[in-house]
């Protein structure tokens, strides 16, 4: 050995194999991987016996020994597009408010609440994000096959881009088109405090999709950092209250700035009209409307939460069953906000059980 | 005799015996049945769909895509699928449990044949459970990066693909199944020989595997180690590797404990094929050279080179009036044209009236550009021509004096013994299969040496009696040497061979001895004669062949 190392590294041919080739040696996940590797570099039978081996096999072998492995280590994630999210909560606030206000300008007929139906309707498909965005998911016998045509390269794969035309993207913008629609189309009650909760609940609509899009990018954060399947379900537990709270707040506040406008605009008739305008807006509506207005919430994040996370079945289950809940026992008798809170709130804490069980799953963030 | 043919047909890449390989097997041997047995991509085969008229039915499965549905097993169904998994995971990431491939997949694929839930499982959380635990476990061979949750996903997914063909529908005796043919002959390795695997172990059924450029080698290259780091990494490379990661194309998407377990499948799936193939048929000796370090063994094995039907074409026509080098490949660092134009600087600079032709299109965007650049720095871009596509590859050859190969490797012998049918004089880098395709009808050169390469190019072009003559030699050995029926002839052997050896339905069906209604000549002679039955399990016994009823028997038949 001594030998050797007297000679100096330049009488070593492996050495300076090594050093030529270091970044495939070290990436290589064994032997025979060199052993390509060293082929594709032009290096044959004669290298191999310049290294003092009898094949270029058995050269990749003491390569492998000898270098260690080093990986490269784990990347950042990819590059995240900001503008995206934002701007597909715009275009659902904007597809969601603009037919709720013309019914409510116009008036809840059936004339006017079919074409306002259609963008409602259509809202999950417009606002979902490109099919398979995540991950850049390609199948392993495809991609890596050398061109068989050897005089120039064949065509990249095209995949068969999944479409977003699916039906329970459908199913799922019918529910949301009831469930926005139906307050403005029930009868009874106060019209200018109901057709101002739905309105806001309208534009939260946007604010649903911004929070499932905000889950579903901390979930794909989680699965690049998490070690274990274990671990990235604690990781998760907490993000899912947080992100339906943080839509409630939107929406609270937008109801909130909704009812304050319709006291101005829509002054109650008769005394007592002391206390400002924060004061009017806060008794314009009772704790029965608001806890309706929060159970309307939890119907448009949850069914949007799953949806995004590769649930689109029970998106599509979920939104019309609320909605359907509450028509029945609106056609029971009962008012609006009470059949809004009964109702659609059986649904959503089935939803929500069921959001809580299947969201924090390392398959749902694929 | 009924040959089932297994081979990938899907698109958008050809099939792997490219250029109607199997088509022209299958024609060639009109004596024998043979039927198709496709995995495909979700769009079916490939465009210019069409199936030949030769195949008796054609089959397919789809080998990616979207999951097939199915339910998930049940409990009990599920511990089954569970164990076989694990094994078969504890095999790839364990070196220790090497051994434990074969077993897995066997129990897995008598697992899917049961009940069919084996993409649903592999899919299930269970499996992906499963594959993490064994993949971190302490001894596991993910010593140097530990998978995240992220690969957990991806692998999982791989391998539910990987294993699709074991829940294919073609396995059992009866009509469309595996069992019911006399040999499985598999074209291009990889997941198309699992179908064959499982049909050997379960009904005995022998296979053979071609392999025109080794499909575990393909793996190898075709997964680039993932550049993370990318923009640290680059300043420290060295001019040359750095150029050439520049032009390296696709990277795949796989983070390096995926990529380790996907090749750790393929290999140990080549070494189970290689070590069950009753007859391995590798398309040159350079490929040999591999199988065999794969654990082929080399009485096993023969080497029959791919035909052509270039072999009836006429050699090309008087040569061009000024001295022309012509190169033909795709553009891309690993054809090396930027080292046979610096060799054409120095053949120029002897003879200036040379001149160049490359024919071949980019694969790397602007890689073109850059050869030009080259051409321009050297001084001779006015007589260096890049032609692009050609229609048809003899108008390539008919277009120089010389036919030059400048590759760093050559792992097909396909452009190489076209070159050589036209005729011409062939020079060539010593590189992967260049020796044993040109051997004494050509002149080989180290690679990366534009020195050697334009001397030898100079002596060619200046001796016009030792072109034609080489031409000449070299047309003669590649016609002898990849002719078609050269290719039909060598399987026309094997295949008798095989069925000598095997006996046509081990568990009964149509046996020669106990079945109730013995058919004679069911058997070949050889097979009475042949010593070893090698790989005959029990024999038609007696009383299980006597307990089938006829019709069943007609079935199998």
């Amino acid at each position: 050995m001594s030998g050797t190392a007297s000679l100096g590294g330049s009488a070593d041919p492996v050495r300076e194999v090594m050093a030529e080739h270091r970044e495939l040696c070290e990436r290589a996940v064994d032997p025979l991987e060199i052993a390509a590797g060293l082929e594709e570099a032009g290096l044959g039978p004669d290298a191999a016996a310049r290294c003092r081996h009898a094949d270029l096999f058995s050269l990749a072998e003491e390569l492998y020994a000898r270098v260690p492995r080093r990986p490269p280590p784990p990347g950042p994630v990819g590059p995240r597009r900001r503008g995206a999210a934002a701007r597909a909560a715009l275009t659902a606030a904007a597809l969601a408010v603009l037919p709720c206000a013309g019914v409510a300008a116009l008036g809840a007929r059936w004339p006017v609440l079919l074409p306002a139906a259609v963008p409602l309707v259509l809202l999950p498909v417009l606002t979902a994000p490109p099919a398979g965005s995540f991950p850049p998911f390609v199948p392993p016998f495809v991609l890596p096959r050398r061109p068989a045509d050897p005089l120039g390269p064949v065509p990249p794969p095209r995949w068969p881009a999944g479409s977003r035309w699916r039906p329970a993207a459908l199913g799922y913008g019918l529910g949301l088109a009831a469930l926005l629609l139906l307050p403005l189309a029930a009868p009874g009650g106060d019209r200018s405090t109901a057709v101002a909760l739905a309105l806001a609940a309208a534009v939260s609509a946007g604010s649903a999709e911004r929070a499932a899009r905000w889950y579903r990018q901390v979930g794909h954060g989680h699965l690049g950092a998490a070690a274990t399947l274990a671990e990235f379900r604690s990781r998760m537990r907490p993000v899912l209250p947080v992100a339906v709270a943080l839509h409630l707040a939107v929406l609270g506040a937008l109801s909130f700035a909704a009812l304050a406008v319709s006291a101005v605009v829509a002054p109650r008739p008769g005394p007592g009209h002391g206390g400002g305008l924060l004061h009017l807006a806060a008794e314009r509506a009772g704790p029965v409307p608001w806890a309706a207005q929060g159970v309307l919430g939890l119907l448009l994040v949850l069914p949007a939460l799953l949806a995004r996370c590769g649930r689109p079945g029970a998106a599509a289950l979920g939104a019309p069953a609320g909605a359907a809940a509450t028509l029945g026992l609106l056609v029971l008798g009962r008012p609006l906000p009470s059949a809004l809170l009964l109702g659609g709130g059986a649904v959503a804490a089935a939803l929500l059980a069921y959001a809580g069980a299947v969201l924090g799953r390392a398959g749902s963030h694929r | 005799m009924r040959v089932a043919l297994l081979t990938e047909g899907a698109r958008p890449h050809p099939p792997r015996g490219a250029g109607g390989w199997c088509d022209r097997l299958a024609e060639g041997l009109p004596e024998h049945d043979f039927e198709l047995y496709l995995l495909t991509g979700p769009q079916g085969p490939t465009a210019g769909a069409r199936p030949s008229p030769v195949w008796r039915a054609v089959r397919e499965t789809a080998l990616w895509g979207r999951r097939p549905g199915g339910r998930a097993p049940g409990a009990l169904r599920r511990r089954r699928y569970a164990g076989a998994y694990e094994e078969l995971v504890r095999a790839l990431v364990l070196p220790g449990e090497r051994a434990g491939f074969g077993p897995g997949l066997y129990r897995l694929a008598a697992s899917a044949r049961e009940d069919g839930a084996l993409p649903a499982f592999l899919a299930s959380a269970h499996a992906r459970r499963i594959l993490e635990r064994t993949w971190r476990l302490p001894g596991a061979d993910t010593s140097a990066g530990q998978p995240l949750v992220r690969d957990v996903l991806v692998a999982a997914d791989l391998l539910e693909q990987c294993l699709r063909p074991l829940s294919a529908p073609w396995y059992g005796t009866g009509p469309g199944g595996l069992g019911a043919a006399d040999l499985c002959h598999v074209v291009g390795g990889g997941p198309a020989a699992l179908p064959a695997l499982v049909a050997r172990q379960l009904h005995g059924v022998p296979f053979v595997v071609t392999e025109h450029g080794l499909h575990l080698r393909e793996q190898y290259l075709g997964h680039p180690p993932r550049a993370d780091g990318r923009a640290g990494a680059g300043s420290k490379e060295r001019p040359t590797g750095d150029d050439r990661r520049q032009w390296a194309g696709h990277e795949a998407p796989y983070r390096w404990p995926v990529r380790a377990l996907l090749l750790s499948f393929f290999r140990a799936l080549t070494g189970e094929t290689y070590r069950q193939a009753a007859v391995l048929t590798p398309g040159s000796v350079h490929d040999q050279q591999w199988q065999r370090r794969c654990g082929a063994d080399p009485a096993r094995t023969r080497v029959v080179y791919e035909g052509t039907t270039a072999v009836e074409r006429p050699a090309a026509g008087p040569e061009p009036a000024v001295p022309t080098l012509v190169w033909a490949g795709a553009l891309e660092p690993g054809r090396d044209p930027e080292l046979v134009l610096h060799a054409f600087a120095r053949v120029r600079a002897e003879l200036p009236g040379a001149r160049l032709v490359l024919y071949g299109e980019e694969t790397a965007p602007g890689y073109r550009a850059h050869c030009a650049a080259v051409a321009e720095r050297l001084g001779v871009a006015p007589a260096v021509d890049f032609a692009g596509r050609p229609a048809a590859l003899a108008e390539v050859w008919e277009a120089g004096t010389v036919a030059v190969f400048s590759a760093l490797s050559q792992r097909r012998p396909r452009l190489l013994a076209d070159a050589m049918l036209s005729g011409r004089a062939v020079v060539s880098t010593d590189v992967g299969v260049a020796r044993e395709v040109v051997g004494p009808t050509g002149l080989l050169v180290p690679a990366r040496d534009p020195g050697a390469l334009a001397g030898a190019c100079l002596a060619l072009l200046r001796d016009e009696e030792r072109r034609a003559r080489l031409g000449l030699a070299g047309r003669l050995r590649a016609q002898e040497r990849f002719g078609v029926e050269r290719v039909t002839g060598a399987f026309r052997e094997i295949y008798l061979e095989l069925v000598s050896q095997y006996p046509a339905f081990p568990d009964g069906g149509g046996g020669g001895e106990g079945g109730p209604a013995p058919r004679p000549f069911a058997r070949p002679a050889e097979y009475w004669l042949a010593d070893g039955r090698a790989g005959a399990p029990e024999d038609g016994g007696g009383d299980t062949a006597g307990a089938r009823g006829p019709a069943e028997l007609a079935e199998a038949v």
